[in-house]
């Protein structure tokens, strides 16, 4: 049998042989696979990036945020015929109750005005025993789920950690959104709710803060972003908050002088460490008022609108209980004047005995929270297009929504800064008919390494979670904090796509060497049977055509390689600095090290390509050398 | 015995009588002494200097009796190739028995089948009836890969169009035989290297084929077909593709080698001065063998 090394000598000639025609093959298939590992290679490059960056933002772990999915076993099937008698009958005994309640309190009663608890689609297109279906609003079916819980399990914490305990999780969190607590600013601490604004909100209203969005969160998470505390936070003067840093110079434009944001990646790391310092103990407030105290300031508004129309008009009759505006910030509204009879004093205040019999409500309250900033949150810069809006999306980041309080540090404030009344209260659950009691808030895990926090988020991930492909998956997890996963959703989004175009690919280039190496093999069978005259046996002849097929497929893995570098490393020259100042805002890292690099090669998928071609120029040899090797000899000599 | 007139040789068989009177004449006077013989033909031709284009006369060589002992042993041999639906009988019952140290020449027109006596004797193809014993291996029933072996060690061909690989140095194609063979690359080179010295291209050793002639590349081919020491030399045309005078020294390389190490060479010829170099010369006509004229 021939040697390697002999086989290699004789293979070389082949390679010096129709050099033209080798060449135009290596470019045409390595083009191709060049322009995939370049892809791999900076696709690695930002992952490993972003990893690091990650791991120096959160001291070395890995967030990953839980959100109920939707979609799961269904007890009940609402066009049931049965569950709807039973629902009906429910719907009756709420009416009777309601009717001798209202007897009871003596004032006026029509059932019309109750939420039926049935509703019907007259649309013919709909087939007929889905027309009448359960109204989930309805009082009568919101009596019958609470006599009929759901067995489905609760999505709760215990139900998270359950998930992310055998995934190697260290630690769950639970934020609370205090989306629901209409928390509004006011700028400069003062409030005019005399006029109502028609036009766009200003710039201060549209921060998160002006839109009440709060989150709060344990300190653990956010530790890296608070600020040390300085003179003006000691002693603490209100509730601690981190904000974005457009939304602090936006807020404190008036009261602090800071420069608008740079475009300059550069010098945004440097506008970003300014404002930091700046707003450090910077305090602003808020006020809270709950819907039924927000009910009574859109009365008196109204009111006051109504009587401002009026005004001149001889015939006009004022309201008998007329309320008044707080004159005070985030003060509550007053009864200026009531001239009511006590006859209609009674039945409005049966009225409400009733309703809150059925449907009790906290009495109007009304607080005023002041709020301390303790630091800014990672504030990748906004960008629309270009390369720096590929990289905000790549190192974007997601501390909760808005604003963050730091559970720890609003735990540690003196009762009167605290307020428990806001904050301490539980979120409130969604209590779903069909799939039991949800959380309307994220939990959030925290993995020791990104393969583990990877591994968790690759199990549990559905793109919509109300849909049944995530009917195995009580939860869908996320990358949390920093976009330190946004490569691998990206790669797993596109995978069918890169999949796709790796199939085409090694096809289009095993065609192309199979048809060069036909043509080859063709070219010589002279030479072939020469050498089996002189006693090659057809092993060493196939040795000799493999030797030479591997020698091709490596001058196009050399190719790709060299390609796929030069594309990285051109990107990597062009765009490592920006990418670095962006991501040192997206993570609040401003250490030397890490630096963005887009340069990565401990991508499987990178060595799968190059080896593929090997394989790929195997297989594209193999017909034409079992045709070779088993053709007689002498009909290629007689021939010749 | 073997006999020579004018560089044409019809009869090679030991004791027929020449046809021409020249030749007779000047074999009548040749002793054995071949530069007396040349210094006889130039003075003949009255120059001094013989004429280049010219044939030499090859002198004549002492008979040299068969071994008796046969290398090649070929029994009722026929081979039939189907062209379309044409069947052509090719070779059409061959007997024959060539010993060990017999150069033996295979002459005969186009399509009279000795190129596929030839490539039968060197198993590139198998017969289609018959027998073919080559060093004591009936080649006709081995199998590829054992067939492919014994070539490698006992046969080494010559072609008509040397065959050399255009990229490699002289050495190096000398050496291909050797690499199926599988032997060390170290002495594999040394007996290359004493090969191309034998051949006399020892200045050309590190050449490649397209910096040769013709006759430097047939020489070359010839020290590959002798890499592995083979017992018998099959040549297809070997002097087809050169001029006479080169022939001429191929041929001498051939006794040379025969000489020497005792290789039998068989070789297909058109070439009938050529053939008349050999010890024998086996005629084909129409896939037979030609009796031979026994001589009176």
């Amino acid at each position: 049998m021939i040697g390697m090394r002999d086989a290699l000598t004789l293979a070389h000639t082949k390679i010096r042989s129709k050099r033209l025609r080798l060449i135009i093959t290596t470019i045409v298939s390595g083009l191709v696979f060049g322009v995939m590992a370049g892809a791999t290679i900076l696709v690695d490059g930002m992952s490993k990036s972003l990893t690091e960056f990650a791991r120096q933002n959160l001291d070395g772990r890995f967030l990953v945020s839980g959100t109920p999915n939707y979609y799961g076993p269904v007890d009940f099937n609402p066009s049931d015929a049965t569950l709807i008698a039973e629902v009906r009958k429910y719907h009756a005994a709420y009416l009777a109750e309601r009717k001798a309640a209202a007897k009871r309190y003596g004032i006026e009663y029509d059932e019309r005005s109750e939420i039926q608890p049935v509703t019907e689609d007259t649309n013919p297109n709909v087939p007929a025993e889905f027309r009448k279906q359960i109204n989930v609003q309805s009082v009568a079916w919101q009596r019958y789920s609470k006599d009929h819980p759901s067995s489905a399990t609760p999505k709760d914490a215990k139900a998270f950690r359950a998930l992310v305990d055998p995934l190697g999780a260290t630690t769950v969190y639970e934020p609370k959104n205090l989306g629901h607590l209409s928390l509004t600013l006011l700028p400069a601490g003062t409030e005019d709710l005399t006029t109502t604004s028609t036009g766009e909100p200003s710039k201060e209203m549209q921060t998160a803060i002006g839109q009440g969005q709060y989150t709060v969160v344990p300190n653990e998470l956010v530790a890296p972003f608070i600020a040390p505390a300085n003179n003006a936070r000691e002693p603490a003067q209100g509730v601690p908050v981190l904000l974005s840093a457009d939304d602090a110079a936006t807020v404190f434009q008036k009261t602090v002088d800071l420069p608008k944001r740079p475009k300059d990646q550069a010098a945004q790391v440097r506008w970003f460490k300014g404002v930091r310092d700046a707003v450090n103990g910077a305090t602003f407030v808020s006020c809270y008022r709950n819907d039924a105290e927000r009910a009574k300031i859109e009365e008196a508004r109204a009111q006051a609108q109504e009587i401002a129309a009026n005004r001149g008009n001889r015939d006009y009759v004022q309201p008998d209980l007329l309320l008044a505006l707080p004159t005070t910030p985030c003060g509550q509204v007053t009864v200026t004047k009531d001239t009511r009879t006590a006859e209609l004093k009674k039945v409005q205040d049966n009225q409400k005995a009733f309703e809150q019999e059925f449907n009790p409500t906290p009495a109007p309250r009304a607080e005023l929270v002041t709020f301390q900033v303790v630091g800014l949150l990672p504030s990748p810069g906004q960008a629309n297009s270009g390369i720096d809006a590929v990289l905000s999306i790549l190192v974007g980041t997601n501390y909760g929504f808005g604003a963050v309080i730091p559970s720890d540090s609003l735990a540690s404030l003196p009762d009167t800064l605290r307020h428990d009344s806001l904050f301490a209260i539980p979120a409130p659950v969604n209590n779903d008919p069909w799939m039991g009691p949800m959380s309307q808030d994220m939990f959030i895990a925290s993995f020791p390494s990104v393969e583990k926090a990877r591994t968790a988020v690759a199990s549990n991930s559905c793109q919509m979670n109300w849909t049944p492909a995530c009917e195995s998956m009580p939860f869908s997890l996320g990358a949390y904090g920093t976009n330190y996963l946004t490569v691998d959703d990206i790669v797993r989004q596109l995978r069918p796509v890169i999949l796709t175009l790796l199939i085409i690919a090694f096809t289009i280039a095993t065609i192309i060497i199979w048809a060069m190496m036909g043509r080859v093999m063709a070219d010589s069978r002279r030479e072939t049977a020469v050498f089996r005259a002189i006693g090659a046996k057809r092993s060493d002849i196939a040795a000799v055509y493999v030797t030479y097929s591997v020698w091709v497929a490596v001058r196009i893995v050399i190719f790709a390689a060299a390609l796929g570098l030069i594309i990285a490393g051109t990107v990597h020259v062009l765009f490592a600095d920006r990418a670095t100042k962006t991501a040192q805002l997206a993570y609040a890292v401003f250490t030397p090290e890490p630096t963005f690099s887009f340069l990565g090669f401990r991508n499987p998928v990178l060595w799968l390509i190059l080896g593929g071609i090997v394989v790929m120029s195997l297989i594209a040899i193999t017909p034409p050398l079992l045709r070779n090797i088993r053709r007689n000899p002498i009909k290629d000599m007689r021939d010749e | 015995m073997w006999e020579r007139r004018g560089g044409h040789v019809d009869v090679t068989e030991p004791g027929r009588a020449p046809s021409s009177a020249g030749a007779a004449d000047f074999l009548a006077r040749f002793d054995g002494d071949l530069e007396a013989a040349i210094a006889a033909l130039r003075a003949a031709a009255g120059t001094g200097t013989p004429a280049t284009t010219a044939p030499i006369p090859t002198p004549r060589r002492p008979a040299r009796p068969r071994s008796g002992r046969a290398l090649i042993d070929v029994t009722d041999l026929r081979k039939t190739y189907t062209v379309g639906r044409q069947k052509i009988q090719a070779l059409d019952g061959v007997s024959l028995t060539i010993d060990e140290g017999e150069f033996v020449a295979l002459v005969g027109a186009s399509g009279s089948g000795k190129s596929t006596l030839l490539q039968l004797i060197g198993g590139l193809d198998k017969p289609s009836a018959g027998r073919i014993v080559v060093d004591g291996a009936d080649i006709g029933r081995m199998r590829d890969a054992k067939l492919s072996t014994f070539r490698n060690s006992t046969i080494g061909f010559v072609f008509q169009f040397f065959y050399l690989q255009p990229f490699l140095q002289l050495v190096t194609n000398t050496e291909v035989p050797g690499m199926f063979a599988g032997t060390k690359r170290g002495p594999r080179r040394e007996h290359a290297l004493s090969l191309i010295d034998e051949v006399g291209l020892t200045e050309r050793a590190k050449h490649r084929p397209r910096e040769m002639s013709g006759g430097q590349m047939q020489r070359a081919a010839i020290a590959r077909a002798l890499l592995n020491r083979p017992k018998l030399l099959l040549a297809d045309e070997p002097t087809g593709n050169l001029d006479s005078v080169t022939g001429a020294t191929i041929m001498d390389l051939f006794e040379q080698i025969r000489d020497e190490s005792g290789t039998t060479v068989v070789m297909v010829t058109h070439d009938e001065e050529m053939a008349a170099r050999a010890d024998r010369t086996i005629r084909l006509r129409d896939g037979l063998i030609v009796p031979q004229e026994v001589p009176a």
